[in-house]
């Protein structure tokens, strides 16, 4: 390799480093983001938050208008923390005047990273119990699994496998089950002559069915919202059932009382919180939960999210959050918050005290 | 000279008494507290707002609201001839099958007879969606509410009302109620013997119609008739009786007490009442005041120690205080004079200007310091609240960039950001009570003190910055502008910008952390949060964008300018897209002023960019 050409590749590396840290690409990369985030917002209106957030925010690319293909929010958020490490290890001046805009930096990093973090290991479900109830597991808003379990196990073990991504010809076997997908659908609805696919709808009020196949020829239809599917297969009798993902907790959560308040000759709620009593180990204590005050316990975060009421008896829904990146929008905030404090001190200093100029 | 100076400061704070001789509704019937809406309000507040409501006005026949509103309760068939209904389409008049002479406000007399016809119309229009109802049905609908209400409350008092009779013909009647010859039977005399006739009717024939003999017949008519007084249920009534007895707060309308629980609990403020009925047509003042101040602590003597005071006296003087219309007045005062400062260029005029500024914003401070103490609540908690707190922010920014900067454009700025936020309030005041009760999620006033104030300072920030940017480019296009000058406002475009993006961010950041605490996740992408952001985006793209000099000053000035289009937009203007769990405010027919402005806005900055590049090209000062 020849000096001339090793500069030229050095020159066109410098360029490349140059531009990707450079505050062209940042103002490109927010410019984009602004576009999906307008984008995004109109589009929640026809598809819902869901989708929104499927199709704009977490996708690499995104056809904007249903045809012009443009950077997804995961794409671009991407460049984005990239363009940020780059800017802040090559193109801020490494010098005590700028030391504020570096921390401002990283906690941006920081925050953009922990967001990857809770999308990616995130995890939300829900607990619904009527007063007096309890529950070990909480159940996923939207995904649905197929579970198995035998009636005459006392223990009642059940296997379960995710609904999400099983198509027809599949082939496994759940527990001591071994059976095939004849068909799955999405979204069905159950007709006298077996599941019919319904088209579209929104993810968190899809309904799946699905065609099962045995060993011996049996077939057995399972849907959404059926009563668990009695199959008798080799003297065993099994229950198949689709539904929500259920999510074990480790610890038992009883609801001891629901309690709302609403604003005198109105409707309107003024509080609503739940009492619930937390079993585990052997000791149980109560907690209250009630807007903007969660109960953080193992790993998890639970908040008061809905209630209803049926037949006189009130029930309450609690969000379950699992996520482990969950103090990570705190510490990045702090430390933009440190960092601007620091910049503005500075700023403050050289403008107002030293009567610097701008550079 | 002193005397004449806190005379018209007096004038001015109107606090001074309308001295006309006239009857006066006094102090305690204004303070009478009375639930509407989930809020316990004074009954000078409850009038301003029905008024206002009702005729779009906050006087009606040279009376205040307090004063007209007791005119409608104890002489509603004098009442009945105010010219008080606001009607905008001559349409919904036609419609109701009345032909009247042309007029903006029409009394209730004139209306009744087309009340029939109206509620069939109303019915109509309240089956369909909301958004697809026209302006004449809108106003259809909202007549026969203001018409229903006006009838409830015509009639709320008339149990004391010795104007209505009934004729009694049977003789057992005649006695039972003490008739002497020739005298029939008035709602008073009803009351006297309620109980007496309670115990004489089969309750399982109460609506069944006719028992036996001809004197229970006659009875159950009169029942009938009481009936036809009672309010129409569902819309807002006169809920001034407390009962708090069981534990739970419930306040009754004094009909509905009557006729439903009359359990003897309230004799006592019943009979006030009646007093004041009697020194009301009397015209009686005093005793006018008396049996309310008797009734006004008979009622408070009920509230429980643990229920929040609430603050009867200090509301009414807000209410007479206005101080939101009074910072507007000065506000707009401030705007002409430093215009014609900018035109004549007299020291003295930017003086003024600075003290009329300054005048409006203490107002607009007071308004808002006596609103929180009011409600126990942070200063913002309503999109009304926005716009007022705003308006205070910006005529602050505007106060302190006229110190440091005295050349009128912080006057200027601040002025007419106050001014406009001011105006933009008034629109969302008239749709309602603006100390109404929260729904649960907000009800934090850490979360509401912090990350909606930083918010709301910054969307301040964002659009003075935004006024300072069109400054910036009239003055670039104006020839005879000093490259100083223009430096100078870039300087405070500038300042202004940084401000409203470290606040928009910063409240932005805080929202996120709320949103975590109550919803469980720090971002959702919910069109409120994505407003802030739009806000964060742009103003970071044009500091960005100015400090690696990819755009010169003018661009920079545009764009900071197009940043009110974003502060509207994400302010309000994800409100109307109806989705999200933001969805908290009031917003109708903001559409078509967001529009508007939306366009003008991006003209302006379009003309100004040719203008400054292409027809009369002007370097840069700093570039």
């Amino acid at each position: 390799m020849n000096n001339e050409r090793r500069a030229k590749i050095h020159s066109l590396a410098s360029g490349l480093l140059k531009f990707l840290s450079g505050g062209t690409l940042t103002v490109i990369g927010l410019c984009v983001l602004l576009v999906l985030t307008i984008g995004g917002t109109v589009y929640q209106v026809e598809h819902g938050l869901y989708q929104a957030q499927k199709d704009y925010f977490q996708s690499w690319i995104v056809l904007l208008f249903g045809f012009l293909p443009f950077p997804g929010g995961q794409l671009t958020l991407w460049v984005l923390t990239l363009n940020l490490i780059l800017a802040s290890a090559f193109r801020l001046k490494r010098t005590t005047r700028a030391l504020g805009l570096h921390i401002i930096h990283w906690g941006l990093i920081l925050l953009l990273v922990g967001s990857f973090i809770s999308y990616r290991f995130g995890q939300e479900s829900q607990v619904t119990l009527f007063e007096g109830e309890q529950a070990n597991v909480s159940v996923d808003y939207r995904l649905w699994e197929l579970a198995v379990w035998s009636e005459s196990d006392p223990a009642r073990m059940v296997s379960a496998i995710d609904f999400d991504g099983l198509g027809a010809g599949d082939k496994f076997t759940l527990g001591t089950l071994p059976l095939t997908i004849k068909a799955a659908y999405p979204n069905a609805r159950a007709t006298a002559n077996g599941l019919e696919a319904v088209k579209g709808g929104n993810p968190e009020q899809r309904l799946p069915g699905a065609i099962l196949a045995f060993p011996g020829g049996a077939q057995q239809l399972v849907w959404a919202g059926s009563e668990p599917q009695a199959l008798i297969l080799g003297g065993v009798t099994y229950r198949l059932a689709l539904r929500r993902i259920r999510y074990p907790l480790p610890f038992t959560i009883r609801l001891l009382q629901f309690k709302k308040e609403t604003h005198t000759g109105t409707s309107m709620a003024k509080s609503y919180e739940s009492l619930v009593e937390i079993h585990q180990g052997g000791a149980s204590r109560q907690v209250r939960i009630y807007m903007n005050h969660p109960l953080r316990e193992a790993g998890l975060t639970f908040y008061q999210s809905s209630y209803a009421e049926d037949r006189g008896r009130q029930s309450s829904t609690l969000a379950v959050v699992r996520n482990v990146g969950w103090w990570l929008p705190y510490a990045s905030s702090g430390l933009i918050f440190l960092g601007m404090l620091l910049h503005f001190i500075v700023m403050f200093y050289r403008k107002v005290v030293r009567h610097e100029t701008a550079d | 000279m002193r005397l004449k100076i806190a005379l018209l400061l007096a004038a001015l704070l109107g606090l001074l008494p309308a001295a006309d001789g006239k009857f006066q509704v006094g102090k305690s019937f204004e303070r009478l507290l009375i639930l509407e809406q989930g809020r316990l309000k004074p009954m000078d507040s409850y009038a301003r707002k029905f008024l206002l409501g009702i005729s779009s006005r906050s006087r009606a026949q040279g009376l205040s609201a307090s004063a007209w509103f007791a005119r409608l309760l104890f002489e509603p068939v004098k009442a009945s001839e105010d010219a008080v209904f606001r009607v905008y389409n001559e349409e919904t008049i036609t419609a109701m099958g009345l032909q009247l002479p042309e007029s903006r406000r029409y009394s209730f007399r004139q209306l009744e007879p087309g009340m029939e016809k109206l509620l069939e119309l109303a019915r109509a229009a309240d089956a369909k969606p909301e958004a697809t109802r026209s302006l004449v049905e809108k106003e259809v609908i909202g007549l026969y509410m203001s018409l229903s209400t006006f009838q409830n409350l015509a009639n709320s008092l008339a149990f004391a009302d010795t104007g209505r009779h009934i004729e009694i013909a049977e003789e057992k009647n005649r006695r039972l109620f003490d008739l002497k010859p020739g005298e029939s039977l008035t709602l008073p005399g009803f009351l006297a013997r309620r109980r007496e006739i309670a115990a004489k009717l089969p309750a399982a024939d109460m609506h069944g119609g006719h028992g036996g003999t001809p004197d229970v017949a006659e009875l159950f008519r009169i029942m009938y008739w009481v009936e036809s007084l009672k309010a129409v249920p569902g819309l807002p009534n006169l809920d001034i009786l407390p009962d708090y007895r069981d534990g739970s707060e419930r306040w009754y309308a004094p009909w509905v007490y009557l006729t439903e629980i009359d359990d003897k609990s309230h004799d006592d403020t019943i009979a006030a009442l009646q007093k004041a009925t009697a020194a009301y047509k009397a015209g009686d003042s005093a005793a006018f005041e008396q049996a309310f101040a008797d009734f006004d602590q008979r009622a408070l003597a009920r509230i429980p120690a643990r229920f929040a005071a609430p603050r009867p006296a200090l509301e009414v003087f807000y209410n007479k205080l206005d101080g939101f219309y009074k910072a507007e007045i000065l506000y707009g005062l401030s705007f002409v004079l430093i215009l014609l400062f900018l035109l004549f260029n007299a020291g003295r005029l930017r003086q003024a200007a600075g003290i009329s500024l300054a005048l409006g914003a203490a107002f607009n401070l007071a308004a808002i310091a006596i609103r929180t103490f009011l409600t126990g609540r942070a200063p913002v908690t309503n999109l009304f609240e926005t716009f007022v707190f705003v308006g205070l922010t910006a005529s602050v920014l505007g106060l302190i960039l006229e110190r440091f900067n005295r050349r009128g454009i912080g006057t200027l700025t601040g002025s007419l950001g106050a001014i406009g936020m001011l105006l933009i309030s008034g629109a969302y005041s008239s749709d309602g009570d603006t100390m109404g009760p929260m729904v649960a999620v907000l009800r934090s006033n850490f979360w509401l003190a912090t990350h909606v104030l930083t918010i709301t300072i910054g969307y301040a920030g964002v659009v003075v910055a935004g006024i300072i940017a069109h400054v910036h480019l009239i003055q670039a296009m104006r020839r005879k502008t000093e490259p100083a000058a223009l430096e100078n406002t870039m300087r405070m475009l500038y300042g202004a910008l940084a401000v409203g993006f470290l606040f928009t961010f910063v409240g932005t950041v805080l929202g996120g952390v709320w949103a975590d605490q109550s919803w469980g996740r720090f971002w959702g992408w919910d069109p409120k949060e994505n407003g802030a952001l739009a806000i964060v985006l742009w103003t970071s793209i044009l500091l960005h964008a100015r400090l690696t000099k990819l755009v010169d000053g003018h661009l920079f000035a545009a764009g900071t300018a197009l940043g009110t289009v974003f502060v509207m937009l994400a302010w309000f203007g994800v409100n109307l897209l109806g989705v999200g769990l933001h969805s908290y405010g009031f917003t109708t027919g903001i559409a078509t002023g967001l529009f508007a402005f939306t366009f003008l806005e991006v003209a302006f900055a379009a003309f100004a960019l040719w203008w400054l590049k292409v027809r009369a090209p002007r370097a840069v000062a700093g570039n």
